[in-house]
């Protein structure tokens, strides 16, 4: 796996993201989700992504929805309106990040 | 996908509350991440048992545990899935530091609107004026008795009503939090300021302070107000929450 600290302080952004592309999901999906976007280089563990979804859901950022399935309840996270513009900014922030980066370890790569 | 029966649920459920996950509304989202990655673990050929284990441990629980005999002389080695659950005791104090600290924001900003609302600062202005001037019309013994009236159904009010979710809808990790900010910050602000400064209260000289009793009602009043509109708009959030499940 990959250097998870280096991933740790764009947890929020990733599940953001996520969930801003898939509509609505649940806790589980996501951590399968990231594993297959990342070809299992990054794999999100559960230690990690419910603080993140619980904080997220607490800001006001995350509604949840509740469903029956397969012989249980699953609980949907899902962007709220806050969520919505938030993803937009969080995006933003990292991109900025992602070039800053860039331009220190390799000045001649362009993320356009 | 290989699907669960509805006996291994309920095996998992009960699995989860041996782990003492006591909040039905963490058990149930607990309920499902478990299930699901059971299932995914089961297509690697192993059986439900170990397939348990695996996800037992991935949330960061341990399979074993040690305590001490009775005569305090060897160490007893517990090896099952429900020999330790710090896995999911961090998953829950987690979830509830970061409900505190929303319900915390919330606290804040009720007590800011407050303060900025015209209405309510110069009622509440013109209520400390009118006690003020109540001195030595009314005695200091009615006025502790009540202030503490109104605390008393400050508090009753909110305990009433979150009793009577409790016995409704059972143990929810959000009423707990709820519940538990309200009536500690209530009973911990009131019990300081009735309790702990006799003297302040009634005086090196036992003569009622009618200065210090207009203190505490400057400090309570918004208090109460921020805790009880709180309260309630926070309770309707859980209902709304319950409500989906219905």
């Amino acid at each position: 796996m990959a250097n998870s600290k280096l991933y740790k302080g764009s947890l929020n952004t990733i599940i953001l993201k996520l969930l801003e592309e898939q509509g609505k999901m649940y806790g589980y999906e996501i951590t399968q989700k990231v594993k297959v976007l990342t070809k299992g280089e990054l794999s999100i563990t559960e230690g990690a992504l419910y603080p993140a979804l619980h904080k997220l859901e607490a800001e006001g950022l995350l509604d949840v929805e509740v469903a029956k399935v397969d012989n249980r309840l699953r609980k949907y996270y899902k962007l709220t309106e806050a969520g919505e513009k938030e993803t937009v900014n969080r995006l933003a922030e990292l991109e900025e990040f992602i070039r800053s980066m860039q331009q220190l370890v390799n000045p001649n790569w362009s993320i356009n | 996908m290989a699907q669960l029966t509805k006996d291994q649920i309920l095996f998992i459920d009960d699995y989860l509350k041996r782990n003492k996950v006591k909040y039905w509304d963490v058990r149930m989202e607990l309920l499902d991440h478990v299930a699901s990655a059971i299932e995914d673990e089961l297509k690697k050929s192993i059986s439900f048992e170990q397939a348990l284990q695996n996800v037992h441990l991935s949330f960061g629980n341990k399979k074993t545990s040690k305590s001490l005999n009775k005569s305090r002389t060897a160490w007893i080695i517990n090896e099952s899935i429900y020999a330790d659950n710090s896995g999911y005791k961090k998953f829950i104090g987690d979830k509830q530091k970061a409900l505190q600290s929303n319900l915390r924001k919330m606290y804040g900003q009720a007590l800011i609107t407050f303060f900025k609302t015209p209405l309510l600062l110069v009622t509440y202005i013109l209520l400390l004026y009118i006690l003020f001037k109540a001195n030595g019309h009314i005695g200091g013994e009615a006025l502790l008795k009540g202030l503490a009236s109104i605390v008393s159904i400050g508090v009753a009010i909110p305990f009433c009503f979150s009793l009577f979710h409790f016995i409704k809808y059972g143990r929810s990790i959000y009423l707990s939090v709820l519940s538990g900010l309200t009536f500690g910050l209530l009973y911990g602000v009131s019990s300081l300021l009735f309790y702990l400064p006799k003297g302040f209260i009634f005086g090196d000289d036992k003569v009622f302070s009618h200065g210090y009793f207009v203190v505490m009602c400057a400090i309570l009043v918004p208090l109460l107000f921020t805790q009880t509109k709180v309260f309630f708009s926070y309770l309707s959030k859980i209902k709304k929450i319950q409500s989906r499940l219905a």
